[in-house]
């Protein structure tokens, strides 16, 4: 099983108006249209700074989105409303489709924006589906977690412009997705980067990212490369955590293109120059590498 | 568990079947289960060798499925039907790899590249 996702920005005392904070900081953030408030009197140092760094996550998340090319700016269920944690597809008439729930149910059989017949979803169009549903506490298993954190991640990679603002929102209501998830799905939204970019993040670790081996490196060490070229800096990138997940679940899966080996299978006996081929495409063909 | 006896399935019957097996494989991928994604892949080519042998190739009674609601779906019958209908096919895995789903937009890419430099050939 999967460790789960590190618990970061701990420091801060869980109490609702520190939690309230929070949110008004995100919203006055994200609305873009009043200044932020002053700091109240029983903030505290780490307050501040993990409201800060909040602050700067869902910024940054919000950049990503518009750079492919979401709308955040969308209406929105607010914050502080009654339906607050629960999703609405006109953006706050009390339409509401799914209610929260402790459980997140969502599964990858269901009906995705990419799921649907072309020209819709692929932010062409709203997607069909129901986002995944927001549990109002974390998931109580590490499993659970993970499954919640990736399958809000992957809904909002194929939703539609507008909704994904919106259930964006809606996350960052939740106090421990801001903390425990939302670095994650900001990575995974992350558009791609040049190799040469990839390669000197790896000085630069962050919460979302994992450090990652363009050639495998448990097959590459017991074929007898060396760890000098194994660990160098060419082999070497920053990619987002939830990516490299599904590259080294693809590397195990069977596959029609590689003579329905995996593709761990069919580059075993292979060159250096064949596996930084096949580890390369794979970055390209997952959105982390630019073509 | 009873083995499938799948060349006593109708023609009909292993397409719902090759539904069924890529709604599976979906599931394993989003868990990154490679022995449950990899025993799937082994019974979905059961079905593929099936079609292709009975009389006019009935690799093309996956053909509707190009339209399924769910990509996993779409994207395996677009591979398999590549030999059979492979501008329909094509276009498919286009559309699919240009999306933001994956890992079949991976897979719709890679299999794209694979025809367009040779190194995959749909039999």
């Amino acid at each position: 099983m999967k460790p789960p996702l590190p618990r970061i920005l701990s420091a801060v005392p869980r109490t609702l108006h520190v939690q309230l904070e929070i949110a008004k900081a995100i919203r006055t953030l994200t609305s873009q249209e009043v200044p932020a408030q002053p700091q109240r009197s029983f903030e505290t140092d780490a307050a501040g700074e993990e409201r800060e760094l909040i602050k700067q996550i869902v910024h940054e998340l919000l950049l990503d989105l518009r750079k492919a090319g979401f709308d955040p700016d969308e209406p929105r269920v607010p914050a502080g409303s009654p339906d607050g944690g629960q999703w609405t597809r006109d953006g706050g008439n009390g339409a509401v489709l799914s209610d929260a729930t402790p459980d997140n149910t969502w599964k990858p059989g269901g009906q995705y924006a990419a799921n649907n017949p072309p020209d819709i979803g692929h932010n062409q169009g709203p997607p069909l589906e129901e986002p995944p549903r927001i549990p109002p506490k974390p998931p109580a298993t590490p499993q659970a977690l993970n499954n919640f954190i990736k399958a809000a991640a992957y809904w909002l990679a194929t939703a539609g412009k507008g909704v994904a603002g919106r259930y964006l929102r809606l996350l960052q209501a939740a106090y421990w997705v801001t903390t425990l998830a939302l670095p994650y799905i900001r990575a995974y939204l992350s558009p791609p980067k040049t190799l040469q970019e990839l390669q000197q993040d790896v000085l630069n670790p962050q919460t979302g990212y994992d450090i990652h081996h363009i050639v495998e490196q448990t097959p590459a060490r017991k074929e007898g490369f060396s760890d000098d070229i194994i660990d160098g800096p060419d082999n070497l990138v920053r990619i987002p955590t939830l990516k490299h997940w599904q590259i080294n679940g693809r590397y195990g899966e069977r596959n029609e293109k590689y003579d329905n080996l995996s593709p761990r299978e069919y580059l075993r006996g292979k060159s250096w120059e064949d596996r930084m081929r096949v580890g390369k495409e794979a970055l390209i063909l997952f959105k982390v590498l630019k073509p | 568990m009873t083995p499938i006896e799948i060349e006593k399935m109708t023609t009909n019957e292993l397409v719902e079947h090759f539904v069924a097996i890529a709604i599976d494989q979906d599931n394993a991928s989003f868990e990154e289960n490679n022995a449950k994604y990899n025993r799937l892949y082994s019974q979905m080519e059961a079905v593929r060798s099936e079609l292709k042998i009975r009389p006019g190739d009935q690799r093309k009674a996956l053909l509707p499925l190009l339209n399924h609601p769910n990509l996993q779906v779409r994207l395996k019958a677009a591979i398999t039907t590549l030999a059979v209908a492979p501008g329909p096919s094509r276009q498919v895995l286009r559309t699919i790899a240009s999306s933001n789903r994956l890992p079949q937009a991976a897979n719709a890419g890679l299999i794209l590249n694979g025809l367009k430099d040779g190194s995959f050939v749909p039999k």
